[in-house]
């Protein structure tokens, strides 16, 4: 009972990333199954059909491990109070001690619960980031991601009601010429109003500019921590300079701090 | 292959029994792994939404029966393992056991004719 419940509070806590994992594990079944159906004949979609038919809901399957995952309901404790209250009445000395007890061990579980929520809870590395929101589109239940259409991110963008500001971003790795060797690196294009719903501050140097993101400007980059140390040696003239991305060329205009992580 | 008048629902709470076993059986499996273990034993005669493997899964990882890891499956691809822990394969002998006793006895049952 006692390692249901504990396991159920980590359950809790940890809902958010359990629930990546169980979609990446429905996901890898599905996939599995479907090259099952095509590997003995069927077509592709038929096979992802059938896939889905043999696997059952997966939505209600979600549903019902995360309930499984959660705390009591709050009846049902409401319920066991009102009957340990009687209980407690009926017997003063031992509700005395008890109540001591439970003082001393509240006592010590709030401050480890500060600290602990200060280490291990603190969710993203941004100001106020239960106001952020990641939207990315799903062809349905078990589907991968897919890539968004920029029209249809200028469509919620003017359209949406419950958001004070959108931005889009997209990890890519692009190839770096003209330092050194050519090779890949990690970047993540921004539209230019992403600093500000992040309220990331540069190191040095600035963020993209509002009009920095349309058509026609020319490019801009920001670099990381790491990047800037290892590739301009910490050198702050690296601002004005420029790298070569995909065989552009990219104007330098800032450099992060190394608190600093782009979501990736 | 049967069709799907032949085929049985999966008995509630058995399946449980079956996850184990297989694990048991087979060592360290991920739940599409399971879930083929399961067909193939069963020859066509079950009808298993294979998505309740995973809510078995879940029931006995909670209880400690179970334990999982990250690893990677046959094709390359990242899966998640399972394997039973000392405290499930108790459970398992006691499980079976249990199984056997009900349907020894509703075994028995159903064989009697009937009385005059």
């Amino acid at each position: 009972m006692l390692r249901k419940l504990l396991s159920r509070v980590r359950g809790a806590f940890r809902r958010s990333r359990l629930d990546e994992e169980l979609d990446d594990e429905i996901r890898g079944h599905l996939t599995m199954l479907q090259e099952r159906f095509v590997r003995r004949g069927m077509d592709p979609a038929e096979a992802f059909q059938a896939a889905r038919r043999q696997f059952g809901g997966a939505t209600q399957l979600k549903e019902e491990l995360m309930e499984r995952r959660s705390l009591p309901r709050i009846d049902a404790l409401a319920q066991d109070v009102r009957h340990a209250f009687r209980r407690l009445r009926r017997s003063k000395r031992f509700t005395a001690s008890a109540a001591l007890t439970l003082a001393l061990g509240i006592g010590a579980t709030t401050t480890i619960f500060s600290i602990v929520n200060t280490i291990l809870l603190r969710p993203l590395p941004f100001e106020e980031p239960d106001r952020l929101m990641r939207i990315f589109v799903r062809p349905g239940p078990g589907g991968g991601r897919l890539e968004l259409a920029p029209g249809k991110f200028y469509d919620w963008q003017r359209e949406a009601q419950s958001f004070e500001r959108m931005a889009m971003y997209r990890v890519r790795d692009v190839a770096l010429t003209g330092i050194g060797a050519a090779r890949t690196v990690r970047s993540t294009a921004v539209g230019a109003g992403f600093f500000e719903i992040v309220r990331a501050r540069p190191a040095f140097g600035r963020v993209f500019r509002p009009d920095e993101d349309e058509p026609g400007r020319k490019y801009v980059v920001i670099l990381s921590d790491r990047f800037w140390r290892t590739e301009f040696g910490g050198s702050p003239d690296a601002i004005g300079r420029t790298v070569k991305l995909n065989d552009e060329a990219y104007a330098i205009v800032g450099v992060m701090p190394a608190t600093a992580s782009v979501a990736s | 292959m049967a069709t799907t008048k032949d085929r049985s629902e999966v008995l509630q709470g058995t399946l449980d029994l079956m996850v184990l076993k297989t694990l048991d059986a087979l060592g360290p499996l991920h739940g599409y792994g399971i879930a083929r273990r399961i067909e193939q034993v069963s020859d066509d005669r079950l009808r298993l939404n294979e998505g309740t493997v995973y809510n078995s899964l879940l029931r006995l990882l909670e209880e400690g029966w179970i334990r999982s890891e990250w690893g990677t499956s046959d094709n390359n691809r990242k899966a998640k393992f399972y394997s039973i822990t000392k405290t499930g394969r108790k459970q398992l002998a006691r499980e079976t056991e249990s199984w056997e006793r009900i349907s020894g006895v509703i075994g028995r049952l159903l064989r009697l004719g009937n009385q005059p």
